[in-house]
């Protein structure tokens, strides 16, 4: 008999609930075309849903048209004599601009270096959290502190750790004997980068970490226990038993997570500006200056929607591979 | 029983509606004025209030933090709408606003007397085409600031007075190595604003130079801007005597790095020496000296200035009442009052060489000598725009990665493009 997949049922789990997963459903779909066919029903769920879509229209769909309608206009706030319509002009400019691609280069390296070694350590983390020993709830509580505190603090908290002549960093490297003399993390282009990822990582590995926990969680014991008796390793055992029932759900935070890092911006802002020179300038960061402090809001806004295609190219392939895991 | 609780309630109501038709007809009118969140708002609060009870206007405040306010000036600009009648402002927002037509201008509003008494080149900053459009609330520049007692433990009986001084003192001055290493100097040379104000004090500090051209064009990759990037590069990669962190920290750090006792020599904005006296951020207290700015002869001295503005915008139905509280916060008597509260420096040169201050602050007068040498920042309308080409390429060069020459030639060039010139 073939092993059902993580999320499925086997046939035997199915045997006796028939009756509970399909009356609801019935019932559910019964309601809803009474619901539809009746017409005071249809009118009251109506005037029900409009206050949500009149809300929905002018805090999402407004601004989503006025900056589409903004990134095919030359507005500059500097020079406010006209608005002339410049069709993809901004779009144009923007990719064929070296700026444009370095940033997006070093937005690309951000989330996958960040998004990889997050998904690494979030498995160990959550292979470890999901074993059976004593403080297990304490540890558990405590991962979630990295992840809870802001951004911002998070970021100041590791300028400290960062500093050259204070930082707890250097320190420990000293004391270990790794370094020799104090490294100025920051200012160097290639550690600068680094440095920024590692307090992304710092920040958001506990966040994976508990969403692959969650997913740790519904896998059968007796998985294991079979896999024991047949005298699989632990590697064995995490290699064909755990991250194949795990896929989906690493897939999700995965999704989540690049999401979250493409749009990076707080941890840049605050830890190096964008420098040394221009090494940590990352896509948000980019339109962000050009919105706010170059006042070129045509140019921003067609930025800004690049940067939501690219995000949206992203989300429909994880989509696929998504599917891909999920489909009998 | 009812009715004489209903005839007293009416009473009260009638004679609540008198009180605030009397205290409306107190106010004569109103005015609405954007500042800042900072220490200078605690320090000048009280004046405002005394402004509200001398005049009867009423003032209505909006504290917003500094890149807030920027945002905020161009919504209201934008707009059109009186949203404000004063701004503060920041030196290097106002060509910008000035271009965009938001200010209005103060030529011939404000009396001779009074202008000439501000230090000249705080008027210059908001001076464009001949007309005037601000006041600055407080002076700021950078200063140079010096740790005596290591300079005497080194040997050196003064601080440096040329470039070429403050190398030789920088290298004698910078020793030890690990926790114990002192640096001959630290700077705020992270990619932001506060290196383009470095650069800018050492171009002048070269050179009596231009930065841009009459036509507005780009000349900062010869003469002063060129010697000064490569006199830091010297300092910073081949001295070895700038705390190589200065790539990355702000002028707060800077501050933190020499109240350490880490580092000897530094240029900052006023308020370091008053805290080192502090025992909480200081360990080097009694031990700071102010001097001014050392310069390549015969250039004496170089600083730039950062003071900001109060300014009226032009869509302000209120304008000549704004002036008359521009006058009120910029007397003799609210500056002493506001430098004493709060340490912001007065804007008359005069009260440089008042004997009560000087007694009140160790060096003051030199701090009003050293203003004597300011210069501006380049007074161009995309100017933070422009300030960042030339903050990366000015990076590039002191990371090593393009010979100054290299550096400033690909700024220039990016400046043109911003400028399309």
């Amino acid at each position: 008999m073939r092993q059902p997949r993580f999320g499925e049922f086997s046939t035997r789990d199915l045997q006796g609930r028939g009756k509970y997963t399909q009356v609801p459903t019935a019932h559910f779909t019964r309601v809803l075309r009474i619901g539809l066919t009746e017409p005071r029903e249809r009118l009251l769920a109506l005037w029900l849903i409009l206050p949500s879509f009149v809300a929905i229209a002018l805090l999402s769909l407004s601004p989503l048209v006025d900056s589409l309608w903004l990134s095919l206009h030359d507005v500059d706030l500097a020079v406010l004599a006209s608005q002339p319509y410049v069709g993809l002009r901004n779009y144009t400019t923007a990719v064929t601009d070296p700026e444009f691609w370095g940033t997006l280069g070093r937005t690309i390296y951000f989330t996958g270096v960040s998004v990889g070694l997050e998904l690494l350590i979030g498995l160990v983390g959550a292979v470890l959290l999901n074993e059976e020993f004593r403080g297990r709830s304490v540890i558990r509580s405590l991962l979630l502190v990295p992840w809870a505190m802001l951004t911002l603090s998070t970021a100041l908290m590791w300028f400290w750790i960062y500093n050259p002549t204070y930082g707890i960093l250097n320190g420990l490297l000293l004391r270990l004997g790794l370094l020799d003399t104090p490294r100025v993390w920051l200012s160097d282009p290639f550690w600068a980068m680094q440095a920024v990822v590692l307090a992304d990582v710092w920040k958001m590995t506990p966040f994976m970490t508990l969403l692959l926990l969650a997913g740790l969680q519904p896998i059968p014991q007796e998985l294991y226990e079979a896999a024991v008796v047949d005298g699989a390793t632990r590697w064995r055992t995490l290699r064909h038993i755990i991250i194949p029932l795990l896929k989906p759900m690493m897939l999700v935070a995965v999704v989540f997570r690049t999401l979250q890092a493409f749009k990076v911006f707080d941890m840049v802002y605050v830890l190096t500006a964008g420098g040394p020179a221009d090494t940590t300038n990352v896509l948000a960061l980019y339109t962000y200056r050009q919105v706010f402090r170059y006042l070129h809001v045509g140019y921003g806004s067609a930025l800004s929607w690049l940067m939501a295609s690219i995000t949206l190219i992203l989300v429909v392939a994880y989509m696929r591979l998504l599917r891909g895991t999920t489909e009998v | 029983m009812r009715r004489r609780q209903m005839v007293v309630l009416l009473g009260a109501v009638l004679a609540g509606d008198r009180l605030t038709l009397a205290a409306s007809s107190a106010i004569t009118s109103r005015l609405r004025i954007l500042v800042g969140t900072g220490d200078y708002e605690s320090a000048a609060r009280p004046f405002f209030a005394q402004f509200e009870g001398q005049t009867g206007t009423k003032v209505t405040l909006d504290l917003v933090p500094y890149e807030g306010r920027f945002n905020k000036i161009i919504a209201a600009g934008a707009s059109n709408v009186p949203t404000f009648d004063i701004v503060r402002a920041d030196v290097i927002w106002i060509p910008q606003f000035v271009q965009a037509g938001w200010l209005e201008d103060l030529t011939g509003k404000l009396p001779k007397s009074f202008l000439t008494q501000i230090t000249k080149s705080a008027l210059d900053a908001v001076t464009l085409k001949r007309r005037v459009y601000g006041v600055p609330a407080f002076t700021s520049a950078k200063y140079f600031y010096y740790n005596e007692r290591m300079l005497r433990d080194a040997g050196l009986t003064r601080p440096p007075r040329t470039l070429e001084e403050f190398r030789a003192h920088a290298k004698k001055l910078t020793s030890g190595s690990g926790g114990t290493k002192v640096w001959g100097t630290v700077m705020s040379w992270v990619k932001d604003e506060a290196l383009l104000v470095d650069w800018v004090i050492l171009a002048f500090a070269h050179a009596n130079t231009r930065l841009f051209d009459d036509s507005g064009a780009p000349t900062f990759n010869t003469g002063g801007g060129l010697a000064a990037l490569e006199y830091m590069v010297k300092l910073l990669r081949e001295d070895k005597v700038v705390d190589p962190q200065s790539l990355s920290i702000h002028e707060d750090e800077v501050e933190k790095v020499f109240l350490a006792g880490k580092a000897a020599m530094i240029f900052n904005w006023e308020g370091t020496e008053v805290a080192s006296r502090d025992p909480k951020q200081s360990q080097i207290g009694g031990q700071v000296r102010v001097g001014l700015i050392p310069a390549q002869p015969p250039v004496v001295s170089s600083t730039v200035l950062g003071p900001e503005y109060y300014c009226v915008m032009r869509s302000s139905p209120n304008k000549d009442r704004a002036l008359e509280w521009i006058r009120f916060m910029t007397t003799a008597t609210v500056q002493r009052a506001i430098f004493q509260r709060g340490g912001f420096f007065p804007i008359y040169d005069g009260m440089y060489k008042d004997p009560q201050l000087r007694k009140e602050i160790p060096d003051f007068e030199m701090y009003g000598e050293q203003l004597q040498y300011a210069h501006n920042r380049p007074t161009v309308v995309r100017y933070a725009e422009i300030s960042d080409a030339i903050q990366i390429e000015l990076h590039e060069a002191l990371l090593g990665r393009k010979i100054p020459k290299q550096a400033l030639d690909d700024a220039t060039a990016k400046v043109r493009r911003i400028l399309h010139t």
